[in-house]
C-alpha cells in the first residue's frame, strides 16, 4: 500500500502537468477534446492524491518507522486518533493534505461547471492544475512523505505534545480548507483576465466559493485561538506569532474582497481593485503555507526548517506575482470603472474606506511579521516585533473597522443627504453615547475598551434597526406575524441578512477581545491547604484552596496534577485541576490548564511550577509547594460565541435560496464550449 | 505497579526540570510591574515566547531578577531598558522609535494615509469629470411625484437586494 502511495504521487504530477498543458493549449486553439481531457485529469489527480493520503495513514497505523515522516511524528504509544491525523501533523504530510484539499475543491468546481461557464473553464482547469503541479513538485522534490530512513528504528519520536490536543486535529484542516478554497475564485479571476470577460460574471460565479473559503478560514483561525487558549497555557488566545499572522493575512484581504465586490456588482466600480484583492488573497494563502512550512521565521509553529522548500515557494510566489501583475496590466483597459465616486458620504466611499483599512491592517501584520527579516537583510541586525507592537498598530485599525461596520450597510448609495444620515445614524449614535457614558460613569477608564463597547453598540443598533424596519415593512405588506415576517425577510435575501448576522458575531467577538482590559491575575506559591482569593470585575470572589499534587502514568506520558477546590462567592463550586505532563518519547514537559467557564468570564488556572517534582514521585516530598497562576479572563467566552454567530451568519449567506439572486441564462459560448452539448434549458450560473 | 512507577520516575528524570523558583513577588503591585515588563521582553531561551509565558527554568531565573528590580521601585520601562542593556538587543520585541526601528512604526500608517490620499484624488477627479457633463433636464412635477413614490416603495420593500 505504501509503495503505491509514492507511485500515485508521481503519476499525479504527470497528470497535473498534462492537465495544465492541455487546458491552456485547448483553450487557446479551441480544442474541446483537450479541454475535456484536462478537466478529467483534475478528477484523476484527486483520486491519486486520495491513494497517496491513504498510504500515509496506513503507514502511520502500521507503525512503519522506515519512513522518515512516520518515525518523526508517531510512536507505538500514540493513540489511534492522532495516528490518523498524523497526515497533517508535520510539514511533509500537510503539503500532501493541502494538495488533496485543493484537488477536491478543483474537482468540485470542474464538476459544478461542466455545463456552464464554459468559456472560463479551460483556463480555470489549467490554473488549478498548474498550482497542483507545483505542490506535487514540492512534495516529490523536497518533502517526500515516503522518504526512507537510513535504518528502521524500533519506535518513532512521537507527536509533538502540543499537537496532542483535539483542537489541533480540527484547526489545521479547517484552515487549509479556507486557504485552498480561495484558489477557485483566483482561478476564475485569472480566467476572466485571459478571456477578457471582466464583467461581474466571474464574481457571481465564485461568490459562494469565496464565502465558503471565508467560512473555513474564519473558523480555522478561531479553532487555532481555542487551541492556543487551552494548550499553550499562558492565558491568552492570540500571540501575534508569525504563523498566526500568516493565517490572518488572507482573511483580511478576503474580507475586504467580500465587501468590495458588492460595489462592482451594484455600480460597476473597483474592477481592478477586486481582481487585485482576490489575487492577493490567494498569494497570501500561499505565503501563509510558505511561512508555516519553511521555518524561515521563528515561530511556535515552526516544527521544522526546510530551506529547499523556502526557495521553491519563494520562486513560485515570485512567478505568481509577476504573472498576476502582467495579466492585470494587459487587461487594464477592460478594467476601467463604469461608475463614479460621487461623494465621500456614500456607501461606495464607506466600503472603499473599509477596504483601505483592511488592506492597511494586512500590510501592518505582514510588515511586522517580516520586519525581523527585512531589518536583518538591510542592517545585519534583527529587530523583533512582538505582541505589544502588533497590538499598538492594529487596535486603532480594528476600532475603525468596527465603526465602519455600522456605517457601510446603511448609508445611502452615491451621496447621503443630511436627512438620510440623521434617519440612519441618530439612534445608533445615541446608543453609542449611552454605552460610553455608562462605562465612564461606572469607573471604566480603559480608552480602547470604552471605544470598543461604544462602537459595538453603534454597529449593533444599526443592524437591529435594519432587521426591525425590514420585518415591520414585510409584516405590513404581506400581513404576516413578526416571526414569519422576519424568517421570510432573511430567507428572501440571505446574503444581506446573513452578512448582518456576521457583523453581530464580529461585534460580540470584538467585545470579548476588549474584555482583556479587565483581566485579573494573581501568581501565588501555596502549600497544601493554603488558599488564594481573586475578585472578578463582575463582582464575584473566587477562593481557590490548593489540595495536593497527584501523579500517574498514562499512555505516552506521566502526569502531575494539582487539585484545587474552588468556592465562588462563598459557595462550593467544584474542583479544578492543572497539570504538568512529561512526554516520554519527546522528553518534553507541557502544561495543561484548568478552565472553569461561565457565560461572562473564565477562571483560568496554570500550574506554573512544582517544588521538587521528582520528590513527589519518589515519595520524599509529601507536601509539595506549587506555584499557581490564577486568572479571571473576562469576556473570553464572548469571543467563541461571536465566532459561532459569525459561522451561523456565513451559513445563512451561503445557503441557496429561491428568489435570492437574479437568474441568468446559462451561457455556453466560446470555442472551447464545443466539447459540451448545449443546455436544454437555462439554469443558474451562480456557483 | 512497580514498573509504571519506575518508568514515570525515569521519564521525569529524563525530562527537563520543572521550574522550582519563579515564586511571585509578595507585593501585588510589584508583581504587576514585573509581569508588564516580562510581557515586553523576549525569552532568551525559547525565542518565540515572551518572557512571561516561557516555561523554561532559565526564563524563571530571569523573571525573578525582574521581580527584584520591580521591588526596588524600577518602572516597567526602566526594567525593560535595563534588561536589554545587560542581555542584548535580541530580547527587544517592541522596536525602538528611532533608527531602523522607526520604519516598523511609520510604514503601516503611511500605507493607510497613502490609500486615503488616492481615494481623495479619485473623488476630486470624479467630481471634476461630473462638473463638465451637461446638467440633466429638471424633473417635471409628474416625474417628481413618481420618483418620490418609487423611492418610498423601494425604502419599504422588504428583502430588497442592496
Amino acid at each position: 500500500m505504501t509503495q503505491i502511495g509514492e507511485v500515485a504521487l508521481w503519476v499525479a504530477l504527470l497528470l497535473a502537468l498534462w492537465g495544465t498543458a492541455a487546458a491552456f493549449v485547448g483553450g487557446r486553439i479551441g480544442r474541446g477534446d483537450l479541454v475535456l481531457s484536462a478537466e478529467r485529469s483534475v478528477y484523476g489527480v484527486l483520486g491519486l492524491l486520495v491513494v497517496a493520503s491513504l498510504a500515509i495513514i496506513a503507514a502511520f497505523l502500521g507503525n512503519e518507522y522506515r519512513y522518515q515522516y512516520v518515525a518523526g511524528y508517531s510512536n507505538r504509544e500514540l493513540s489511534l486518533f492522532y495516528k490518523v491525523t498524523g497526515l497533517w501533523a508535520g510539514q511533509t504530510g500537510s503539503l500532501v493534505f493541502w494538495a488533496l484539499l485543493l484537488a477536491l475543491f478543483a474537482s468540485l468546481a470542474v464538476f459544478q461547471n461542466r455545463r456552464r461557464n464554459r468559456e472560463f473553464m479551460p483556463y480555470v482547469a489549467g490554473t488549478l492544475q498548474a498550482i497542483l503541479a507545483f505542490f506535487l513538485v514540492v512534495i516529490l522534490a523536497a518533502s517526500n512523505p515516503f522518504e526512507l530512513m537510513s535504518f528502521t528504528p524500533a519506535d518513532g519520536r512521537g507527536l509533538n505534545p502540543q499537537l496532542q490536543n483535539y483542537w489541533m486535529t480540527i484547526h489545521p484542516p479547517t484552515l487549509y480548507l479556507g486557504f485552498t478554497a480561495f484558489t477557485i475564485p483566483f482561478a476564475f479571476a485569472v480566467s476572466a483576465l485571459l478571456t477578457g470577460r471582466l464583467d461581474t460574471r466571474w464574481i457571481t460565479t465564485t461568490r459562494r466559493w469565496t464565502l465558503l473559503a471565508w467560512f473555513f478560514l474564519t473558523n480555522g483561525i478561531i479553532f487555532g485561538m481555542m487551541w492556543a487558549y487551552e494548550e499553550l497555557g499562558w492565558g491568552g488566545w492570540w500571540f501575534w506569532d508569525p504563523v498566526e499572522n500568516a493565517s490572518l493575512l488572507p482573511w483580511l484581504t478576503g474580507t475586504a474582497y467580500l465587501h468590495s465586490v458588492m460595489i462592482q456588482e451594484k455600480r460597476g466600480m473597483l474592477k481592478v481593485w477586486n481582481v487585485l484583492l482576490i489575487m492577493a488573497t490567494f498569494l497570501l494563502s500561499i505565503l501563509a503555507t510558505f511561512l508555516t512550512r519553511s521555518g524561515l521565521i521563528e515561530s511556535v509553529h515552526s516544527f521544522a526548517q526546510n530551506l529547499t522548500i523556502a526557495w521553491i515557494f519563494l520562486g513560485f510566489l515570485g512567478t505568481l506575482v509577476a504573472v498576476s501583475a502582467a495579466l492585470v496590466w494587459w487587461r487594464r483597459d477592460r478594467l476601467s470603472s463604469e461608475g463614479r465616486l460621487e461623494s465621500f458620504l456614500s456607501r461606495e466611499a464607506a466600503f472603499l474606506t473599509n477596504n483601505l483599512v483592511f488592506v492597511a491592517a494586512m500590510f501592518a501584520v505582514l510588515w511586522g511579521t517580516l520586519f525581523p527579516l527585512i531589518s536583518e537583510g538591510f542592517t545585519g541586525q534583527k529587530i523583533a516585533t512582538g505582541p505589544p507592537f502588533f497590538d499598538r498598530v492594529n487596535i486603532p485599525l480594528g476600532l475603525l473597522l468596527l465603526g465602519l461596520m455600522g456605517v457601510g450597510p446603511v448609508i445611502a448609495w452615491r451621496k447621503a443627504t443630511p436627512r438620510n444620515l440623521k434617519r440612519n445614524f441618530a439612534v445608533p449614535l445615541a446608543c453609542a453615547a449611552v454605552v460610553a457614558l455608562g462605562m465612564l460613569a461606572g469607573g471604566v477608564r480603559h480608552t480602547y475598551a470604552v471605544l470598543t463597547f461604544a462602537l459595538g453598540a453603534f454597529t449593533l443598533a444599526t443592524v437591529v434597526i435594519e432587521f426591525w424596519k425590514g420585518t415591520r415593512a414585510r409584516a405590513r405588506i404581506e400581513d404576516e406575524g413578526a416571526l414569519p415576517a422576519l424568517a421570510h425577510l432573511v430567507g428572501r435575501n440571505r446574503r444581506r441578512y446573513g452578512g448582518y448576522v456576521v457583523h453581530v458575531g464580529l461585534v460580540i467577538g470584538f467585545m470579548g477581545i476588549a474584555g482583556k482590559a479587565f483581566y485579573v491575575e494573581k501568581t501565588v506559591a501555596l502549600t497544601p491547604g493554603e488558599s488564594v482569593e481573586i475578585a472578578s470585575p463582575f463582582g464575584h470572589t473566587y477562593r481557590l484552596t490548593y489540595q495536593d499534587v497527584s501523579w500517574y502514568t498514562a499512555t505516552n506520558m506521566t502526569k502531575l496534577i494539582a487539585s484545587v477546590a474552588v468556592e465562588k462567592d462563598g459557595e462550593r463550586a467544584g474542583v479544578m485541576t492543572a497539570e504538568k505532563r512529561s512526554y516520554r518519547q519527546r522528553e518534553e514537559v507541557t502544561s495543561e490548564v484548568g478552565i472553569r467557564r461561565a457565560w461572562n468570564e473564565d477562571l483560568y488556572l496554570i500550574l506554573a511550577g512544582i517544588d521538587d517534582a521528582d520528590g513527589i514521585i519518589r515519595g520524599t516530598n509529601p507536601r509539595p509547594v506549587v506555584t499557581l497562576r490564577v486568572m479571571v479572563n473576562t469576556l473570553v467566552p464572548w469571543i467563541w460565541f461571536g465566532g459561532a454567530v459569525m459561522a451561523v451568519g456565513t451559513l445563512i449567506a451561503l445557503w441557496p435560496g429561491r428568489g435570492e439572486e437574479p437568474r441568468r441564462p446559462g451561457a455556453v459560448v466560446g470555442r472551447a464550449a464545443a466539447a459540451r452539448p448545449r443546455e436544454p434549458s437555462p439554469e443558474l450560473v451562480e456557483a | 505497579m512497580r514498573l509504571p512507577v519506575l518508568a514515570a520516575l525515569a521519564a521525569l528524570l529524563l525530562a527537563p526540570p520543572l521550574p522550582a523558583q519563579d515564586a511571585p513577588a509578595e507585593d501585588a503591585a510589584t508583581e504587576a510591574t514585573a509581569r508588564a515588563a516580562m510581557a515586553q521582553l523576549r525569552s532568551p531561551v525559547t525565542p518565540f515566547h515572551t518572557l512571561d509565558m516561557c516555561p523554561d527554568l532559565a526564563a524563571a531565573a530571569l523573571r525573578d531578577t525582574l521581580r527584584m528590580e520591580a521591588a526596588r521601585g524600577a518602572s516597567v520601562d526602566e526594567i525593560v531598558a535595563g534588561t536589554i542593556a545587560r542581555r542584548g538587543e535580541e530580547l527587544r520585541i517592541v522596536p525602538k522609535r528611532s533608527g531602523v526601528g522607526l520604519w516598523a512604526w511609520i510604514a503601516p500608517p503611511a500605507v493607510l494615509l497613502g490609500g486615503l490620499l488616492v481615494v481623495g484624488a479619485w473623488l476630486r477627479r470624479s467630481r471634476a469629470a461630473a462638473a463638465v457633463e451637461p446638467e440633466p433636464e429638471a424633473l417635471s412635477g409628474d416625474d417628481r411625484e413618481r420618483l418620490a413614490a418609487a423611492l418610498a416603495e423601494w425604502e419599504h420593500e422588504p428583502g430588497e437586494a442592496r
